[in-house]
């Protein structure tokens, strides 16, 4: 039960720190505002880990114990940053919501698999489900969004 | 078309960072994961800064709390790799999906961060109750 709540609380979190990011981005640039964040936590993981008495996971020969393809796992972000640049450019903020989160989550099942051993085939139903609630919910807001645009126009004209 | 290809692949990777760094977890403490995944993509993007945009690197001139993403990417690997850890990284994924819904909505009704405000509306309770199945599907399923 306790990783369900961190599950969720992490996504409430997410949400704020993409608005951060974003007012990073506004004063800085998008690749200055996201290597703030970077360096900081960096630093702020560094310490942690001394304090909590881990220093040992910094030795050479750990830090060569870990298979190469671990460590890939921050690259994958800054590829997909690129990607979500480029493809939303010209698709809606709906569809990349919904593309986005089938390659993420489809992944995520085959990834499970492969590390776990655990698939279950229900949960493609599941991230069915999910996906048709995102793409729902984006429809209405760009309804919303569509409409307060007309009305703001109607008002100007009169 | 094109486009849907980058971003399904924009998707994929994301799904390769959340399983990759869950994996870290079997070697490193949380707060070691998180050392890693940040200095790794720091060194990436300082270099593409200095060598490709050729610009100074400053942080002048941002609001206060912009210096907080740095405790909040914390927080966010090393639960995020805690949770893929222990339920696995569909489950972890979907659950964060709802909570960014939930908080995506405060943050609209609310207008905070200077978001424009987008009042929540009833009409918009099927679509999250709609995710929220599926969450549980995926997790109980």
């Amino acid at each position: 039960m306790m990783f369900y709540v961190v599950a969720i609380a992490n996504g409430f979190l997410n949400t704020i720190n993409k608005m951060v990011n974003v007012k990073a981005g506004e004063c800085l640039g998008t690749a200055r505002g996201a290597l703030i964040n970077y360096i900081e936590a960096t630093l702020i993981a560094f310490c942690f880990v001394y304090i909590t008495g881990k220093g040992g996971e910094f030795s050479l020969a750990h830090v060569r114990e870990v298979p190469f393809l671990y460590y890939m796992g921050s690259i994958c972000g800054l590829i997909a940053m690129i990607f979500l640049i480029i493809g939303t450019v010209k698709a809606g903020a709906m569809t990349s919501t919904v593309l986005m989160l089938f390659g993420q989550l489809s992944t995520s099942i085959a990834l499970d698999y492969v590390f776990f051993g655990t698939f279950r085939p229900i949960q493609i139903l599941g991230i069915f489900l999910i996906l048709l609630g995102i793409a729902w919910k984006e429809k209405i807001r760009e309804k919303e969004f569509k409409e307060a645009v007309l009305n703001r126009e109607e008002e100007e004209t009169e | 078309m094109v486009y849907f290809i980058f971003l399904i692949l924009a998707g994929i990777f994301q799904g390769f960072m959340v399983s990759l760094n869950g994996q870290l977890g079997n070697y490193y403490s949380l707060f070691g994961i998180c050392f890693f995944v940040h200095i790794i993509a720091a060194v990436l993007l300082f270099l593409y800064i200095t060598l490709k945009e050729k610009k100074k690197i400053t942080f002048r001139g941002v609001p206060k709390y912009v210096y907080t993403v740095g405790f909040m990417g914390v927080i966010m690997v090393a639960t995020s790799s805690w949770c893929t850890l222990h339920i696995g990284a569909t489950a972890m994924l979907s659950l964060s999906v709802i909570g960014q819904m939930i908080s995506s909505a405060i943050v609209d009704h609310r207008g905070w961060f200077n978001a424009t405000e987008r009042p929540f509306h009833l009409k918009q309770l099927p679509c999250y109750l709609l995710v929220l199945a599926g969450v549980l599907v995926v997790v109980y399923g």
